[in-house]
């Protein structure tokens, strides 16, 4: 456990010293920029569009950061044969696993919530009032950015980046659009087409359901059991996705 | 029986390489044993598996078959608290520091605080880092990350210490530190394998020799008992040779001015010396050769051939 | 042999997780879909920006944008079964959708169908397909569609029946419309207020159709005018009664007995159809009424059930 920690924590710092955290400042900015511009540019609403882009940029940018840095956890410590020195040691593959997961989750978390007070800001300037109901799409969002995390690292353990980042962009982007797809397949009589649509949901991550974002902006109610049981679907995904790579990477030679 | 520091018994390991999975026997059922105590010289030419020996040993690579033991016990992540290892050109996280490195690889280790903060300045005195402790290994050379991968190695006083070619990049002054290093351990005690294709090191330090090729273990060398071994053929240096003579065949070595000789025995030595007197030359220098690590490693590898 | 435990499990312990971690999620899963989301996918579409500034946004994406919001559109006004057709959402999206993707020929005729289904949107429908008319590639295969429906609007609900005539041989000068248009153009310009004129268009649009809610209207609205063609059948049947007998028929099979009708048509809908004063049928089904002005004039007709015959 405590080495799991150690390695959690140099991760964490891998991250910092890497200047990940610039991509921070291209999020206030980005953000800041696109509120103003598209505040002006819509009648009335203003702090609901600055709303809508934040959510969005949280997501957007955690979910980059999460597949460009979440690919190369794994495949990047075999390239670079910095792994040797590391697995040498009385550590367990599980443990390395799990700390650089860790490691990278507490990264994602920590950007996520300088995130956050960077939205609140605007909305506090903006509104004179926080916000703090949009946690309940935030935390969501920090879900989905495990989930998507949990699957570069999957994909890390046995490809290279680039191909891992691909696949984890379609998990990604499928993830998002397997209901839709589902219900538009739904109306039409293709017994075929609704069999892949059907395996499709159910093998793909549901991302969809970590949405709460335009129910939460527009102040409608959501209701707990929905929230709880969209949570831990989304944890229980993410252990899933997390002992997988672990069986894959315990097998596999560091060559 | 005792058990030995390191034991190797009949492991094999095939690569699968390529997208048809081609094959490629890396280790064919070697064994090996490294005693308490003792520093093994691991030889044999590149590629001859020296490296998968090594990682099949940590667990990096995981063996078709054979069994590997440390002190008796499973050669797993139990086992590894009581090794060293310092892969060939070691890579480390190059946003640490020289020191966070080694504390870092000290709480890998389930070294304590103050444990560590007493070893790593020994450490870096021993390896002769302690004026770039602090600098980043972004900026280290070669070298110095060879000193870094060592003094890791040695982090938490290992008993056994497993080295892939220390040597390499290593300045003359390094190498000679790297061996005092290697030897001081043998003093406290430690047990050592480390490979090397530097023969002249592994006969200076090394108790016995193992060649290796082609996955498997070809020969076990007491280097010891070599040194103290008969002398191997006599050398002789003339300025030249007397017209139509025999001894074409025992040039070893030819300049301008001087021309070196190999023969087996003495007697024939003294002959040589006599042919190349009579006919006006003068002879340079003679004297006996003891055999060798590398007459031992040529040697095997002709016989392979 | 503890050992060897260790390793096994060790070896087994993440396929059983994951067994788990799957049965779990796969239940949830489930769990979650029962509970329908009240929310509307497109709660949010009227603060979409303008079609035009998306555009820019879109990064020369924007035909895949525009299929992207075109799917999600599908799917959420299929999952709402009913379409709203007060509804602005489909209107902004479609305009959105159309301008990011102008060549992209079916939203035009999903919207112009939609809209066209009220006399209150069908300024709407116009608009879209006029848009679509100018925009969509000749050679794409659907194109006659949107001229068609225009023809349709024009004809059903702004009774502009040159119009509607003009717009149906624009439909019938592409090979990929069908044989009948042309005779229909005639008969637009001929007998512009037959009912029946309507029967072709909205089979098309049940052809096209693909919610089950939408086909059942679509019947509906195809079985309604065939009452108001029966009935129209009817009262020529029954002026013809009257000048050769001088009185009205008390009940409908006394056209038939004085070989003025061949047979009683059937009534769609499963009822009947009764006199209810002197000269005047009903069907006992209740009818919508189709802004049709069917009683201004009568004319005769190629229905197959119903022969008007010249009395002996
Ligand atoms: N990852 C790998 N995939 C496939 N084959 C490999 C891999 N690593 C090593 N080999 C092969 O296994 C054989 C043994 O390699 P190894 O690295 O153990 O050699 P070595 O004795 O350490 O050589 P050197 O003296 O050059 O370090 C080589 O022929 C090499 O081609
Ligand atoms: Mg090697």
């Amino acid at each position: 456990m405590k080495k799991i920690a150690v390695l959690a924590l140099n991760t964490f710092r891998e991250s910092i010293r890497d200047k990940i955290f610039y991509s921070l400042l291209a999020f206030a900015v980005l953000m800041l920029g696109f509120s103003l511009i598209l505040g002006n540019l819509t009648i009335g609403d203003e702090i609901k569009i600055i709303k809508d882009f934040g959510l969005a940029a949280i997501s957007l940018f955690g979910v980059l950061i999460a597949i460009f840095v979440g690919i190369s956890l794994v495949y990047k410590e075999m390239e670079k044969r910095t792994i040797y020195v590391i697995l040498a040691n009385p550590i367990s593959r599980y443990q390395f696993v799990l700390g650089k997961y860790l490691g990278l989750s507490f990264t994602l978390m920590v950007e996520v919530v300088v995130m956050t007070a960077g939205l609140f800001v605007l909305c506090y300037l903006k509104q004179q009032l926080i916000p703090w109901e949009l946690f309940m799409a935030i935390v969501p969002i920090c879900f989905e950015l495990q989930l998507i995390l949990a699957v570069a690292l999957l994909f890390s353990t046995f490809v290279s980046p680039f191909l891992s980042g691909m696949l984890t962009l379609a998990v990604f982007i499928i993830g998002h659009l397997t209901l839709d797809f589902k219900v538009l397949v739904a109306s039409l009589d293709n017994p075929a087409l609704k069999k892949t649509a059907d395996v499709l949901y159910y093998s793909f991550p549901n991302l969809e359901t970590l949405n709460f974002k335009a129910r939460v902006v527009h102040g409608i109610d959501i209701p707990w059991t929905e929230f709880i049981f969209s949570l831990s679907y989304a944890a229980t995904y993410t252990i899933m996705i997390l002992a997988l790579s672990l069986y894959i990477f315990n097998k596999r030679d560091i060559r | 029986m005792s058990t030995a520091a390191i034991s190797i018994s009949g492991v094999s390991k095939t690569y699968r390489t390529g997208f048809w999975g081609k094959k490629f026997v890396a280790l064919d059922a070697l064994s090996l044993s490294v005693e308490k105590g003792e520093i093994l010289g691991y030889l044999g030419p590149n590629g001859a598996g020296k490296t998968t020996t090594f990682k099949v040993l940590l667990d990096l690579i995981r063996p078709d078959s054979g069994t590997l033991s440390i002190f008796g016990d499973p050669a797993d992540q139990k086992a590894r608290e009581r090794v060293g290892y310092l892969p060939e050109n070691p890579y480390f996280y190059m946003y640490l520091t020289a020191e966070e490195t080694l504390h870092f690889h000290g709480r890998l280790r389930g070294m304590k605080g103050e444990a560590r903060k007493k070893r790593i300045p020994e450490l870096l005195h021993l390896v002769g880092l302690e004026h770039a402790k602090s600098r980043s290994l972004k900026k280290f050379s070669r070298g110095m990350l060879q000193r870094i991968g060592i003094a890791q190695a040695l982090v938490n006083n290992p008993d056994i210490l497993i080295l892939d070619e220390p040597m390499s990049g290593l300045d003359p002054n390094g190498r000679k530190q790297m061996r005092d290093i290697i030897l001081g351990c043998r003093d406290q005690g430690k047990t050592v394998i480390f490979s090397s294709h530097i023969l002249s090191d592994v006969e200076i330090m090394c108790d016995r020799a193992a060649i290796i090729r082609q996955g498997k273990l070809q020969e076990i060398v007491q280097v010891s008992e070599m040194l103290d071994n008969k002398v191997a053929h006599w050398e002789i240096t003339c300025s030249s040779l007397p017209e139509n003579s025999p001894y074409e065949d025992c040039i070893v070595h030819k300049t301008k001015n001087q021309i070196l000789l190999k023969t087996n025995g003495e007697v024939e030595a003294k002959k040589m010396i006599q042919k190349i007197e009579e006919s006006g030359g003068r002879v340079l220098s003679f004297g006996p050769q003891r055999v060798n690590l590398e007459e031992f490693y040529n040697q095997s590898g002709k016989e392979e051939k | 042999m503890y050992l060897q435990i260790r390793k096994n499990f060790f070896s087994i312990a993440p396929i059983v997780l994951i067994i788990l971690c799957y049965s779990v999620v796969f239940g949830l899963q489930k769990h979650i879909d029962k509970t329908p989301k009240k929310t509307p996918i497109f709660s949010d579409i009227s603060y979409l920006p303008n079609g035009t500034f998306l555009k820019g946004l879109a990064l020369s994406y924007d035909e895949a944008l525009a299929d992207l919001l075109w799917i999600k559109a599908i799917g959420f006004f299929g999952s709402q079964g009913v379409i709203d057709k007060k509804n602005e959402k489909l209107h902004v999206l479609i305009n959105i959708v159309t301008t990011l993707d102008p060549l992209f020929q079916y939203p035009y005729e999903f919207a112009g169908i939609v809209f066209s289904d009220d006399s209150k949107t069908v300024d709407r429908s116009i608009e879209i397909l006029e848009k679509g008319i100018a925009n969509v590639p000749h050679k794409d295969r659907r194109y006659w569609y949107l001229p068609f429906f225009m023809a349709y609007n024009y004809m059903h609900h702004k009774e502009d029946y040159l119009m509607a005539a003009k717009y149906l041989e624009i439909a019938a000068s592409f090979p990929q419309s069908p044989p009948y248009l042309p005779l229909l153009v005639s008969r637009l310009y001929a007998n512009s207020q037959d009912p029946e004129l309507a029967l072709p268009f909205l089979q098309e649009m049940l052809a096209s159709a693909d919610t089950p809610e939408r086909i059942a209207e679509l019947d509906k609205r195809i079985k309604d005018i065939k009452i108001k063609q029966h009935i129209s059948v009817f009262n020529t049947a029954i002026k013809k009664f009257h000048e050769y007998t001088g009185r009205y028929p008390t009940d409908l099979k006394e056209l038939v007995g004085a070989n003025i009708l061949k047979s009683l048509p059937i009534e769609p809908y499963g009822g009947e159809y009764k006199i209810i004063k002197k000269g005047i049928v009903q069907s006992t089904s209740d009818v919508d009424d189709l802004n049709l002005h069917l009683d201004k004039k009568t004319q005769e007709t190629d229905q197959p059930l119903i022969f008007l015959e010249e009395p002996k």
